[in-house]
């Protein structure tokens, strides 16, 4: 199977907003999703933000980083509400959800559009090895919903 | 370097003159070593051993370059085969990798997004 794209992604910003923000730009693939009633079972070190409703409709996916571009989930600020620097993911802490998330790139006819997530989180991130040399990062994440523009 | 005896380059010579070469030389054990890898290519090819000894229209050099190929191409025909992964919303490649890159990652990915909605819908 040869999958069928509607464009490219220039790059994912994760960030406060739209000036405070570092854009991400080695992304292999992202998918998303609505789904409806979902529970969300999150890792051990994953905390849902206080107003996520359960069950409710959310937006689910994934996106996949090259090994060597992925540290910015880990040293970005994404909290504007706690003090110092909260990044999206800290090992061994929760997670904390990403004020910023927003996905630029070019749809079919080549014009640019962006997808903001709302109160994203990620709930899970794994490394995948490739072969011998190359890996990529892995991120599943859950929003409350998604605005095209 | 050695010649056959029309006086061509060892590893331009026909695969049979090359063989023909290493005995003369006495090469027997390399000349037994070279026939039996060689046969193994000859049958992933599609080839009898008879094929090319009868016909001596490729040397060795031309032997190992279709060889290669062909691995590339089995390689390649793996790695674009179909895999079942159903896809559902949006799916968006990044426009810094190759399409070899996206489609094994994908088919990684998008597998481990269908776990992970199923685990988030029905624990």
């Amino acid at each position: 199977m040869t999958l069928v794209y509607t464009g490219r992604i220039d790059h994912l910003a994760i960030g406060l907003n739209a000036g405070q923000n570092v854009e991400i730009t080695n992304i292999v693939l992202m998918n998303w999703e609505d789904i409806h009633d979902i529970r969300p079972r999150l890792t051990a070190n994953t905390k849902p933000p206080v107003d996520y409703q359960q069950p409710h409709s959310w937006v689910i996916g994934s996106v996949s980083v090259l090994s060597d571009n992925h540290t910015a989930f880990y040293s970005t600020d994404v909290d504007g509400a706690t003090g110092g620097v909260q990044p999206a993911l800290t090992p061994g802490a929760d997670s904390t959800k990403i004020d910023y998330f927003v996905v630029t790139y070019r749809d079919s006819d080549n014009n640019v559009k962006t997808t903001t997530f709302d109160t994203a989180i990620i709930s899970r991130g794994v490394k995948e090895l490739l072969n011998y040399d190359d890996s990529v990062w892995i991120y599943n994440f859950l929003a409350f919903f998604a605005t095209d523009a | 370097m050695a010649m056959s005896d029309e006086g061509i380059p060892l590893e331009e010579a026909p695969y049979g003159e090359y063989l023909k070469i290493l005995r003369k030389e006495g090469y027997t054990a390399e000349a037994d070593e070279f026939e039996e890898q060689f046969t193994r290519i000859f049958h992933d090819l599609g080839y009898t051993k008879e094929d090319l000894l009868a016909t001596s229209l490729k040397s060795v050099q031309e032997i190992v370059e279709i060889y290669s190929e062909e691995v590339q191409r089995q390689m390649a025909a793996a790695i674009s085969a179909p895999r079942n992964i159903p896809i559902s919303g949006t799916v968006l490649a990044g426009k810094n990798v190759d399409e070899e890159t996206v489609n094994r990652v994908a088919a990684i990915q998008l597998r481990r997004h269908e776990e992970e909605k199923a685990r988030m819908m029905f624990g």
